[in-house]
């Protein structure tokens, strides 16, 4: 039994986290084999960045081994294995973020009396800019050449990035503020139709070069799509186009027509019109599809095309089993409740309406981005910072530190057990470090934080980093004196002076030993130089003295 | 986790161990074949190149342990051969790359060495030597710049009446925390099968027990201290031969330690 006042936690398998080697060590399903003949794995993880070097080791020495077990060319290698790092391709990404991360955190810690009002502000610039920035990203991976599976695969973790945060964005920083009364819709249907664009244009443009178009049954699955997005200008054209069309019944031929109208009389809110207003023109409007919708249904059935028409209006009267039954996805369920049943509704309806779309797909099968996404649209930012994390871990790490900025993160903060913005941060630091170009922004982010254990582990990271040459001390000095580590930066003294030392550059040796005060150090190298004179005779410290 | 490279480090026999420095800079591995060899990263190429291969000791290499560069390129190995060697990079500007690395010292001991760690760089140059004798012997050099002559500073009896190889090893952790005084190390295994918290006393610089743990069925395997970075609790992780690994939380300062466990992490 542990001590009193101790503590003690089992690893358990079910609920450790396994990483496995890829490729493996030893041939699948025959550990115990492979273990019984004296082998097992060791290993030692690179203080600086997120390696490990793993090797093949006798569990015993072959001398206490009763029979010599033989050891294959296989077990004679040792393996650098990474958890992840920053691919090269992330540089520019990278560093563009690491400038407005800096940027935003001087803003923030400057704006005095007005923060509230000013913070907002600026903090919706900076997050256009971090947009701005992943953008770029996408573009640069899709004009890269060749699609390979790493492109594939940084591809859908920049668009899901951009996915969040622009939600974030709309949800905090667009729509939900003090005193504003500003519908979310138009916002969100922007960020659908933005991330997850659907149907696509040249699908319709594809279908309509097909002819025969009243015949294709892609083209009224096209048109129910467009009205579950609300692109009701396309939808109007496209009706508009097929109409004429001969092989259409008179019937479906005169609602396509009027159809088309309705769609492009949809009304459209301003900020110049009160809710009220807008609210009786949408009633009208309503009213008009369900008498439209009423009239089609007395019609005699078996047209296809009339009953794709009177599909189409059904989704755009706001007929939620209409919108179930198109909709491929839980967010085009959500952006069709919100554009044809809640046309006005704000942030705060956002969270009920998303539990019900949700539940109407299986969360099993949910990506790392759905649960982000509901997570936020659910306001369960605990979850959200979760999840993000597993998207990536830049997004947890600036996501953390915007909320934080717009203080809803205390409100979450006693979810975790330790504070979520350092947490994220230092860890986005230490992916850095193992990048050797970026261990100044990783140090930067580690004393933006601004927190003691960021400074703990800042001060552990600093004096890790390999000092080539004179040009890099000094840089990696600067960055001490910048953040006030006067510990790191006696460590590196100390480390450099006795560098030097052995060099035999004494007088540089001497200046770093000096900086720390280290007299003893000094001393020894001032009886070395005296056991030379007393040794040759000659006075050889004009140098050293020079060069202190 | 995926294999981005692959060192061919060719030793003759079973590798026993493998430690990266303190800049991850450079990778020493030990083996059967009674051999270390010394591998350096690098920068232009992308490659680890063979600094060194030396013919260590008369046995199997069991563990290796880089001293912090404060205190010059500095890598301790032990061996069954029951002696604790101290090496030294003689010249690091020579191209040469055979005979690089130099003997500084050897202590010889009663039984085999399986385990060393050398003392976080802020507690000077001391290296801790885990013996099957079930002893624990703390040294200092004489000289710490030759490095040549080192004076056993402080020895632990951890295991009671005597120990021999079958009882098990002894393994060691140091306490890693700069603002730990005093300097703090924990050692487990041996035919007691506890892991065991030690503490150097201010005035007499020997070390003290200072808590056990916890006691197990099984044989320790593998203890490891962990970097403290701003916690105000020390965590210490210990593997057994029943297959399962254990976290343990405590404060070194008793008036801060907790009568029950309701503010654990866990």
């Amino acid at each position: 039994m542990p001590r009193k006042g101790t503590d003690k936690f089992v690893v358990c398998r079910e609920t450790e986290v396994v990483t496995h080697l890829e490729p493996g060590l030893f041939p699948a399903g025959r550990q115990s084999e492979w273990s019984e003949q004296n082998r097992t794995l060791t290993f030692s993880i690179n203080p600086l960045s997120n390696q490990i070097a793993i090797a093949v080791a006798g569990k015993q020495a072959s001398e206490r081994l009763p029979q010599r077990v033989p050891v294959y060319e296989q077990d004679q290698s040792v393996h650098i294995c990474g958890l992840g790092g920053v691919p090269d391709s992330r540089l520019p990404f990278v560093n563009d973020t690491h400038a407005v991360f800096s940027t935003l955190q001087n803003i923030m810690a400057t704006t005095g009396e007005e923060r509230v009002a000013v913070g907002v502000d600026s903090l919706l610039r900076m997050s256009a800019l971090y947009r701005e920035a992943m953008l770029r990203q996408i573009r640069m991976l899709q004009e890269a050449g060749e699609a390979t599976e790493f492109i594939e695969a940084e591809m859908t973790t920049f668009q899901a990035m951009h996915a969040v945060w622009h939600l974030v964005e709309i949800i905090y920083l667009t729509t939900n503020l003090p005193g504003l009364s500003t519908s979310v819709v138009p916002h969100f249907m922007e960020w659908l139709n933005f991330n997850f664009p659907a149907p696509l244009a040249e699908d319709g443009q594809r279908l309509l070069e097909a002819g025969t178009l009243a015949l294709n049954d892609e083209l009224w699955a096209y048109l129910r799509k467009l009205a579950l997005r609300g692109h009701v200008s396309v939808l109007a054209n496209m009706l508009e186009r097929v109409a004429p069309v001969p092989e259409l019944s008179a019937a479906a031929a005169r609602w396509a027509r009027d159809v088309a109208g309705m769609a492009r009389s949809m009304p459209l809110g301003s900020s110049e019109e009160t809710a009220g207003s807008f609210g009786a023109r949408w009633r009208r409007w309503n009213e008009q599809l369900q008498n439209a919708a009423a009239a089609m249904r007395v019609l005699p059935s078996g047209d296809a095309a009339l009953e794709s028409v009177l599909a189409v209006v059904d989704v755009m009267r706001g007929d939620a089993d209409a919108i179930s039954a198109e909709a491929a996805t839980w967010q085009d369920v959500l952006g069709a409740v919100l554009l044809y049943s809640e046309p006005t509704a704000q942030a705060d309806r956002l969270p009920a309406l998303a539990a019900l779309a949700a539940e109407q797909f299986e969360a099993a099968e949910f990506s790392k981005l759905d649960r982000a996404l509901v997570a936020l649209l659910s306001h369960e930012l605990p979850g959200l910072l979760v999840h993000c994390g597993k998207i990536d871990a830049w997004l947890a790490a600036h996501l953390a530190d915007v909320m934080d900025h717009i203080s809803i993160l205390d409100a979450c903060r006693r979810a975790f057990a330790v504070d979520p913005r350092e947490h994220y941060l230092v860890a986005l630091a230490e992916m850095y470090m193992g990048h050797e170009n970026l261990w100044r922004v990783a140090l930067d982010y580690l004393g933006l934080c601004g927190t003691p254990a960021a400074r703990a582990v800042m001060t552990e990271l600093a004096v890790r980093i390999p000092r080539e040459c004179d040009a890099k001390a000094q840089q990696v000095l600067r960055v001490c004196r910048r953040f006030a580590l006067t510990g790191a930066a006696d460590r590196i003294h100390r480390q450099l002076g006795r560098q030097q030392w052995q060099r035999g550059r004494l007088g540089a040796a001497i200046g770093h030993f000096a900086e720390v005060g280290d007299r003893l150090s000094i001393g020894r190298i001032c009886d070395q130089l005296w056991d030379q004179y007393l040794k040759s005779g000659v006075l050889a410290y004009g140098p050293v003295v020079d060069g202190v | 986790m995926e294999q981005e490279m692959c060192i061919p480090v060719n030793h003759d026999d079973f590798i026993h161990d493998v430690a990266y420095n303190f800049y991850g800079t450079r990778l020493a591995t030990c083996g059967s074949d009674r051999c270390i060899k010394i591998w350096d990263w690098n920068k232009q190429t992308g490659q680890w190149i063979l600094n060194d291969s030396v013919s260590a000791h008369d046995s199997s290499v069991i563990r290796l342990s880089w001293a912090h560069p404060e205190f010059g390129q500095v890598l301790a190995s032990c061996s069954l051969d029951r002696t604790m060697k101290i090496w030294m990079e003689a010249d690091p500007t020579t191209k040469n790359d055979i005979g690089r690395w130099k003997l500084a010292a050897t202590k010889h001991h009663s039984a085999a060495v399986h385990c060393i760690a050398f003392a976080p760089e802020y507690t000077n140059l001391t290296i801790a030597v885990a013996c099957s004798d079930g002893k624990v012997t703390f040294y200092s050099p004489t000289d710490p710049v030759k490095l040549d002559d080192w004076s056993n500073s402080s020895i632990i009896e951890f295991a009671s009446g005597v120990s021999t190889d079958s009882d098990g090893p002894l393994c060691l952790s140091w306490c890693k925390s700069r603002f730990a005084t005093p300097s703090m190390i924990v050692i487990g295994g041996s035919k007691e099968n506890c892991i065991r918290v030690y503490k150097q006393a201010i005035a007499s610089l020997t070390f003290v027990e200072m808590l056990e743990l916890d006691r197990y069925e099984s044989a320790v395997l593998d203890v490891d201290w962990a970097p403290s970075m701003g916690r105000s609790y020390h965590l210490i992780a210990t593997a057994c031969s029943d297959g399962h690994i254990r976290i343990y939380k405590f404060w070194s300062h008793p008036s801060m330690a907790k009568s029950t466990l309701s503010d654990s992490l866990f």
